[in-house]
């Protein structure tokens, strides 16, 4: 069914941002009965969802499967705000531009939030492209040439590196390029028996440097957008807890792993020789596409850090930056483009579409408000105290399942909390609860292999190099780790982050 | 492929090996021959004069073992142990009938590449008054040939020791195109591989690394040897075909080949063949 939508209406649709209503009619009114059934099913796919490597089957099937049931049993209880009157757009959802002016869309269409979806589609295209310049192993090589071989210089260059690659690119990626670097390192310079601690230690500060902007992880960009916060004021405030955060593992993963420094002169000259051999400029293709592509990752990251103070841009958002550099760099493979759309994560963006589309109807099954205030009745009355138990308990959660459906589920049911309104119950809104599960939902990865997908790939590459980390060995030798990340986010949320 | 491979491809084809120049000491050399006494000494005297560039820079001894009756390879070897020399110069088919048949080395000479760590300089075959032929006059032009040139810094050192001052050095890595392609027609053969990207990128990959071997010999020998010419010579070819030419083409004095590695399956491979190939030209076999 064709639907007219002119132009500028769209244009006004799309500038609209929060001010938009999307389903503007308010929820129903629900039965308990019906919050139950959709509560299961909940449940469900969240179960499903942390059992994804068993039961063999991705995640954008699984999201999928239940988000087509969810839609079906939605509609056919009538809980989805369809149009009430019969006629051409019956079975459509409505929403509303600034002008008045309506909208007819399919229900699960607004349901999704767009604006995500293109900053993870945007930046992983760019951040794609930009690989292809050969810029991340120039300078993951350069600091490998930097350390001089010593191991302790290589693991805190490396974990420099990982914290860095994962704020600014994401931590799937930044774990790709250490963990795969590392491997090569540690073998060259003869020093594989640490091969499993640097993996380790890599692997945890992903989540650690996934915490340190708006666009490193996925929670993070949830949440942020839900919460309204800028990417400069995100990187501001959890700047100063990643740094410590990333010197207390260091620190231990050093005395953990038995990580030395080389002792004596032929000891160091041999290491020296070995890393001589690195050659930063091997993956270089093109000098002019190298700086080109530095320079607008620099811009691409300035741009990103300041969209909400640039004219226009700030209107169209940063996913609107992210799909923009994506085609501008794009222009450089301008025959050839459709490669990089077919190496694209289309499993993590239909997981993610399907998952908006699961949780809105969750939302009208008032499932989140159910859950909403069992989180009122048992974590809000511990005051000051309430962040610090949000931190764990989002922490234990997202270990054992995905971290983006509790990132996405806790977005809604905290910005619907009448605490978090201006004129609710407190003066200021409860800025804690949101970095709550900003921490939690990031940091939940360091405790099982199976929390983050980062770690994930941590594991991979362990697998590959013939250690055997299973869930309970990877529980063992994070834990000292994961209790410290913990400890200091639930210490920096109860006293900094309110 | 998975994004871990492609980061991990990109790391281990960046790391690559890099020369670092061991000097070779060449305190003593034996001369074997199965001539009589007094063309044995001439025949010793004609390899001192054509190796004379190893007295360059360090004193040589000069070891000659003629012809002894009732030998037998085992003799040789147990001299070999006593003297411990740190080169031996001999031909083709020593004590053999079998000279004039270019098919083999003779078993003396397979025994001593093969049995002994000592690098066997084999010279064309001696005339019949015992001098080294004509075209042995100096090792101005030295060729390191060989399938797998990259990290094989022993082949450049001893090629190095042995090339007269102001010489040339050419640095030769030859791919086999028969088993290249052998491999293609099996990728050919698999849908998910593209064919011709494969042979694209394998190729260039292949003849990628030597390329980058012989510039980190290049950067080493600008330092250390400044007035010596450092050729390239990377190519895709017939083993036989293309390693006769090279040597022709460059009107080499010496080659030198790997013959001995920790399986002992260099002779069977590229060494064997060119040696009983190459008859005319010295071949330093390590």
């Amino acid at each position: 069914m064709a639907i007219p939508v002119m132009e500028s209406e769209l244009t006004c649709l799309l500038a609209s941002g929060a001010a938009t209503a999307s389903g503007s009619r308010a929820h129903h009114e629900v039965s308990t009965g019906i919050t139950v059934i959709f509560g299961a099913i909940l449940a469900l796919m969240i179960l499903m969802l942390a059992l994804e490597d068993r039961i063999h089957a991705k995640k954008s099937l699984i999201a999928g499967v239940f988000a087509i049931l969810s839609l079906f049993l939605g509609t056919w209880l009538e809980i989805l705000p369809f149009d009430s009157a019969p006629g051409e757009h019956q079975g459509y959802a409505w929403i509303q531009n600034v002008f008045g002016e309506v909208l007819h869309l399919p229900v699960y269409v607004p349901a999704i939030d767009w604006g995500v979806i293109a900053i993870i589609l945007g930046s992983s295209l760019f951040v794609d492209v930009v690989g292809r310049s050969g810029l991340f192993t120039w300078i993951a090589i350069k600091l490998t040439k930097a350390s001089r071989g010593d191991p302790v210089l290589l693991l805190i260059y490396y974990c420099v590196m990982t914290v860095l690659f994962s704020a600014l690119l994401n931590n799937v990626t930044a774990m790709l390029i250490v963990g795969a670097l590392t491997a090569v390192s540690l073998d060259r310079l003869k020093q594989d028996r640490l091969l499993l601690g640097f993996l380790l230690v890599e692997g945890l500060l992903t989540n650690v440097g996934g915490l340190l902007t708006l666009i490193s992880s996925v929670p993070n960009i949830i949440v942020g957008r839900a919460a309204g916060i800028e990417f400069i004021d995100f990187s501001i405030m959890a700047g100063p807890y990643v740094v410590v955060a990333t010197l207390a593992t260091i620190i231990v993963g050093v005395k953990r792993f038995g990580v030395r420094r080389l002792k004596g002169e032929e000891e160091k000259a041999a290491a020296l020789e070995m890393v001589r051999g690195f050659d930063e400029n091997d993956g270089i293709e093109s000098e002019s596409f190298f700086w080109t592509a530095a320079g607008l990752f620099v811009l691409f990251i300035l741009t990103m850090a300041t969209t909400s103070m640039l004219p226009v841009i700030k209107s169209l958002d940063m996913g609107y930056v992210a799909l923009t550099f994506a085609f501008l760099i794009l222009i450089r493979y301008k025959s050839t483009v459709d490669r990089f759309y077919q190496a694209m994560d289309w499993d993590l963006l239909l997981f993610f579409a399907a998952l908006f589309v699961v949780i809105n109807v969750m939302e009208h099954a008032q499932v989140l408000a159910a859950i909403g205030h069992g989180l009122q009745v048992s974590v809000l009355p511990l005051g000051e105290a309430a962040g610090g138990a949000l931190v764990a308990a989002s922490a234990l959660t997202s270990a054992v399942t995905d971290n983006i459906p509790l990132a996405a589920m806790m977005a809604k049911i905290i910005g619907d909390l009448p605490e978090m309104a201006v004129s609710g119950t407190a003066s200021q809104p409860r800025m804690d609860l949101w970095w709550a599960v900003v921490f939690g939902a990031n940091l939940g990865g360091n405790i099982t292999p199976i929390g983050s997908a980062s770690t994930m790939v941590a594991v991979t590459v362990m697998h590959k190099h013939g250690h055997r980390v299973g869930f309970g060995r990877f529980v063992k030798l994070a834990w000292p780790f994961a209790v410290i990340h913990i400890g200091l986010a639930i210490a920096y949320v109860a006293i900094v982050a309110r | 492929m998975s994004k871990l491979d492609q980061f991990a491809s990109a790391f281990k084809s960046a790391a690559k090996a890099v020369y670092a120049h061991t000097p070779v000491t060449m305190g003593k050399v034996m001369v074997v021959s199965d001539l009589p006494a007094e063309r044995s000494r001439r025949f010793a005297d004609d390899v001192t004069d054509f190796l004379r560039v190893l007295g360059d820079r360090d004193p040589v001894v000069w070891h000659e073992h003629g012809a002894k009756p009732e030998e037998d390879v085992g003799d040789l070897l147990d001299e070999i142990e006593r003297e411990r020399p740190d080169l031996i110069c001999c031909y083709r088919n020593l004590h053999g009938r079998a000279r004039s048949f270019p098919f083999s080395l003779g078993a003396h000479v397979d025994v001593l590449t093969q049995a002994t760590t000592t690098p066997v300089l084999l010279l064309p075959l001696p005339t019949d008054d015992g001098r080294l032929v004509e075209t042995c006059e100096n090792t101005d032009t030295v060729l390191v040939l060989t399938d797998h040139l990259t990290g094989r810094d022993r082949l450049v050192d001893y090629a190095l020791r042995f090339t007269s001052t102001g010489g040339t050095l050419i640095l030769a890595h030859l791919e086999d195109d028969a088993v290249f392609e052998r491999y293609l027609d099996t990728i050919g053969k698999i849908p998910s591989i593209d064919t011709d990207n494969a042979r694209e990128r394998i190729r260039s990959q292949l003849c990628k690394e030597p390329h980058d071997y012989i510039c980190s010999v290049r950067e080493v020998l600008a330092v250390t040897a400044p007035n010596l010419k450092v050729e390239e010579e990377v190519r895709m070819g017939h083993r036989i075909g293309d390693c006769k030419q090279l040597v022709e083409e460059g009107d080499v004095d010496l080659v030198v080949m790997n013959t001995k590695d920790a399986e002992q399956l260099a002779m069977h491979g590229l060494a064997h063949p060119i040696a009983i190939e190459l008859r005319g030209v010295p071949l330093l076999m390590l």
